[in-house]
């Protein structure tokens, strides 16, 4: 059979497997096998197993993943998203809509602590959900703001969804990482339009009665925010600087969190515990991802499959308008069904190549990447983050609820998205000041 | 409630034990990084070997977790479909996960049984000021593999926890 035949038939096979509820990593990985095996017999495939799972697994720059997930665990887990969320909801309490704005703003704090777009929106859920409730917001309307602002997690610094793709295109994480911050801050800053806009067009959605704060109130609410930031501000400036790398940068900010919670009395051997494990469950998951992912690409590489698509494209005329026209519609379709990670780990190694030969900025498809990756994950119907919202709220917050309260904001994103494509400066101007 | 057997006792208590040697690595990494930017920022004074030190209890981390993740059923999945209990396509995906699972893990145990022993063979240390030996890591390996795979085996034998399936893949 020929190769490019195999490599082909090998991506619709990891596809088929997913679709069916094979884990992501054991679909790609046996598909992997038996498609290294028909291509190049079990000598080459062993001996690909004997280096690439160890030389994969070995990498310095991988404990970053740990390291941003144990620092985002142990920020969870002592409470200090609820610092965040009062904080921010004493100074935008006074607008209408100010649930909604906390929460963006709250979410959007958290982010630079946590790389994980899920904890991010699940544990909003059950911070800003009372709350709204509470108020007589909009629930769905609520809803739908709390798993998009989950999502910033995945654009700002320390985002676990940027480092898998600097993993799998081998591109500078530090520099990555970098680019993600205005991004995420426009993003962020759009959201907020967005409600501010939404909860005067459609009054139904806040209520016109506000709580307000006095001043000595706001300042002091500060006080509980300031080592959430001293740490993001130290884990930040560090990768920016170069003065540590990324993994270094996660082990402070590892840390840092523990240091804070200790301080303020909220870390409990229980939490102590269950941060370790679920670090070390979601880091092996992820790893275990990421290496099939590297292997794929490999046994694609050996298929002919991407040096074909590649010529193919060549020969019928693809810009790269044209080609980043069909990787947003692609990501956009296929985004409604297929889970973020699974989605980057099996379309980079057919599109990095193109991407290369057609001289375009990898930090900047990066983040394009990663933005189609935020929509993915707020879109119906298989929203990661819309998922992890409705599981959090012990059944309050219904499909139809939240699938139509996301609308409005995955469309803010799509607006964003443009912004991105259409100025891609706003992607590479920090990493060029490195 | 039947009670489980010995064999399925030991699998768990052995995931367990591997977990918690997993868990060691993470603080391990935590401390040792934490410590070493401090004294290179501060002090100017690194911690010799923390590069390689971090590198190897990586491995520690993704391979002596397998076992208590495919128990806990905890790999990451997509539900584009959710199948009856007790349905013939939940029973096929159950098994074709099972059978899938065990050919991934068997060649990543052939691959590390060969790269541990020819580690041994050569006393393979690291690169580095410190010289730390590589092939007890390239054992753990080895032994995180094949403890999954006898945890595969052993979800192949027994009755399936319904609960546990349907809480599993989900991060």
């Amino acid at each position: 059979m020929d190769g490019s035949l195999i490599g082909f038939l090998s991506l619709v096979a990891v596809l088929g497997l997913i679709a069916f509820g094979i884990p992501v990593a054991i679909s790609i990985l046996s598909v992997t096998i038996l498609g290294m095996y028909a291509l190049l017999g079990d000598s080459f495939l062993f001996t690909t197993f004997e280096t690439s799972v160890w030389a994969s697994s070995t990498k310095y720059s991988f404990a970053v993943i740990p390291m941003f997930i144990l620092m985002g665990e142990f920020a969870g887990g002592s409470r200090i998203i609820t610092d965040l969320y009062n904080a921010c909801y004493r100074w935008l309490g006074g607008m209408r809509g100010g649930v909604y704005n906390s929460t963006i703003l709250a979410s959007a704090g958290f982010a630079a602590i946590s790389g994980s777009t899920i904890v991010n929106a699940a544990v909003f859920t059950r911070v800003a959900l009372p709350e709204i409730d509470r108020l007589g917001y909009h629930r769905g309307f609520g809803a739908g703001c709390i798993a998009a602002s989950g999502t910033l997690a995945a654009m700002i610094p320390p985002s676990l969804t940027i480092v898998l793709f600097g993993f799998l295109t081998e591109q500078s994480i530090g520099g990555l990482l970098i680019a993600g911050i205005l991004p995420g801050l426009l993003t962020g800053l759009m959201l907020m339009l967005m409600v501010w806009i939404s909860v005067r067009a459609l009054p139904s959605l806040a209520p016109e009665s506000v709580e307000t704060f006095p001043l000595r109130e706001k300042i002091a609410s500060l006080w509980d925010i300031w080592p959430v930031a001293l740490l993001a501000t130290t884990v930040l400036t560090g990768i920016y600087t170069g003065t540590v790398s990324p993994s270094a940068a996660g082990t402070v900010g590892a840390v840092g969190a523990l240091l804070i919670a200790l301080i303020k009395r909220r870390m409990t051997m229980e939490i102590f515990l269950g941060s370790l494990k679920r670090t070390a469950v979601i880091s092996a998951s992820l790893f275990l991802i990421i290496i099939a992912g590297l292997l794929f690409s490999r046994m694609l590489l050996f298929s002919g499959a991407v040096s074909d698509l590649s010529a193919f494209m060549n020969s019928s005329g693809f810009t790269p308008f044209t080609f980043m026209a069909c990787v947003v519609i692609g990501f956009f379709i296929f985004g409604m069904f297929i889970d973020p990670v699974t989605m980057m780990v099996i379309s980079i190694p057919f599109l990095f190549p193109s991407v290369v030969a057609m001289d375009l900025n990898p930090i900047w498809f990066g983040i394009i990447i990663v933005k189609l990756i935020e929509i993915a994950a707020i879109t119906p119907p298989i929203g990661i983050n819309l998922f992890a919202v409705m599981s959090a709220s012990d059944g309050k917050v219904s499909g139809s609820d939240i699938f139509k309260g996301v609308l409005p904001f995955v469309l803010i994103e799509l607006c964003v998205l443009g912004l991105l494509l259409a100025f891609p400066i706003i992607s590479t101007y920090l990493p060029s000041q490195m | 409630m039947s009670h489980p057997s010995p064999i399925t006792v030991f699998c768990r208590r052995f995931a367990h034990v591997l977990l918690a040697v997993a868990i060691a690595a993470v603080l391990l990494i935590a401390a040792l990084g934490a410590a070493d930017s401090a004294g290179s920022v501060l002090f100017d004074r690194p911690i010799p070997a923390t590069l390689e030190i971090t590198e190897l209890f990586v491995a520690v981390i993704i391979f002596m977790t397998q076992p208590y993740v495919v128990l806990r059923w905890s790999h990451i999945s997509v539900d584009l479909f959710r199948f009856e209990r007790g349905s013939i396509l939940r029973t096929l995906r159950i098994y074709l996960t099972l059978a899938l699972s065990l050919l991934s893990y068997a060649v990543i145990a052939v691959g590390a049984w060969r790269s541990m022993t020819k580690s041994l063979r050569l006393g393979e240390l690291s690169g580095g000021i410190v010289s730390i030996p590589v092939y007890p890591f390239k054992i753990g390996l080895f032994v995180g593999a094949c403890a999954t795979i006898l945890v595969i085996v052993l979800m192949f034998l027994v009755r399936h926890d319904d609960d546990e399936i349907d809480r599993g893949g989900e991060m």
